[in-house]
């Protein structure tokens, strides 16, 4: 149809049909094409920073922010259950003692328990991790997620810094947001 | 079916346009998914990492490789993993002593860096800060193993762990 349209439109004229050389447009989308195809890396890597008990030597630093009751929390991990237990600290107060089923739908009922927690004491930014040897690690990093980092529909809980005259950058803050618990500490790895 | 060389064909006109769109939607593709990573790290075939919704990415520091297989320290291997567990006789006291004796080995290399380049320079600066690590793990493996390595890596002063994971791309 479009040949025949051309030919009408140059019919004594004097006009010429004009053809777009498409072909080196071709080839730079097949160059492109292929280069994002070599290099797209569809999964790409993150991480999980956890970090093991360690005792050092060296004096405590004096902490003047430090306040003057913190919230401890703890959580169990075992292959089939997980436990959340959150106590004030120094009086030993009972703040949440509550059992999970280690489900998709017990990580997220542990996890808005999290929440209400951080919500509620948001100077305390870490939390205590007990494994059980036989848990995998994929089920780990499952509970890892829903400690670590904040849902879309959760609060947005404010960084807390311990010293105000150096604020956190722009990108603390972005991550410090997206983080619920971003400190975790794994209590079973010692000698 | 008109053939090659008779007179009342009119040519061979090929409409390219289908393949543009393709090539088009492609791209558009491609380039919404390209992750432009700050650290390419050389991820091995045999390891199958966790799914995570993690915003952290990586950074470059010294790694732990666990296969189903292997354990690896950097680029040595260390010992072989038999059945998701170290062979007995390179565990000593619950930790795996192939990664101790590396990361020791690491640690002192690097107090050896910084002092020839006049870093520390004082007695009190020769014990760097605890060090971190990445720890690429395949999914499968349990605590215990990660346990043993964590606690051989404790006693070589690296306390914080990177623990490698598939993270949704942006």
């Amino acid at each position: 149809m479009s040949r025949r349209r051309r030919k009408k439109r140059g019919q004594g004229t004097g006009y010429k049909d004009v053809e777009l050389n498409i072909m080196p447009f071709i080839d730079v989308f097949s160059i492109l094409t292929t280069f994002l195809l070599m290099t797209a890396v569809f999964s790409a890597v993150g991480i999980h920073e956890v970090q093991v008990p360690f005792f050092s030597n060296a004096p405590e630093e004096e902490d003047k922010k430090k306040p003057a009751r913190s919230l401890l929390v703890n959580i169990e991990v075992e292959v089939e259950k997980l436990f959340v237990k959150a106590k004030w600290s120094p009086d030993n107060a009972e703040e949440l003692n509550k059992e999970y089923v280690f489900d998709e739908q017990g990580i997220q009922e542990m996890h808005g328990d999290l929440v209400g927690l951080r919500t509620k004491q948001p100077e305390t930014d870490f939390v205590t991790l007990y494994a059980e040897d036989d848990v995998v690690f994929d089920k780990l990093s499952a509970v890892l997620d829903a400690v670590k980092l904040r849902g879309k529909t959760d609060p947005v809980i404010p960084p807390v810094t311990q010293d105000p005259a150096q604020p956190l950058t722009e990108k603390q803050q972005r991550e410090a947001s997206a983080m619920l618990y971003p400190k975790v500490i794994f209590g079973s790895v010692i000698l | 079916m008109a053939s090659f060389g008779s007179e009342n064909e009119e040519g061979v006109y090929l409409n390219l346009m289908p393949m543009l769109d393709i090539f088009s939607i492609i791209i558009t593709f491609l380039l919404m998914t390209f992750s432009a990573e700050p650290v390419i790290y050389d991820s091995d075939g045999s390891v199958e990492l966790p799914r995570s919704q993690t915003v952290v990415s990586l950074s470059a520091l010294p790694s732990i490789k666990v296969t189903t297989t292997d354990l690896w320290v950097e680029d040595r291997k260390v010992s072989d993993i038999v059945a998701g567990e170290l062979p007995p006789e390179n565990i000593d006291q619950g930790a795996a002593r192939p990664v101790f004796d590396e990361l020791k080995k690491m640690r002192e290399a690097r107090i050896q860096r910084e002092l020839n380049r006049g870093v520390a320079r004082e007695s009190n600066d020769l014990k760097p800060k605890p060090g971190v690590v990445i720890m690429e793990m395949d999914k499968s493996h349990s605590f215990k193993l990660m346990r043993r390595i964590m606690l051989a890596a404790q006693q070589a002063e690296y306390v914080t762990f990177k623990l490698m994971v598939t993270k949704p791309t942006e």
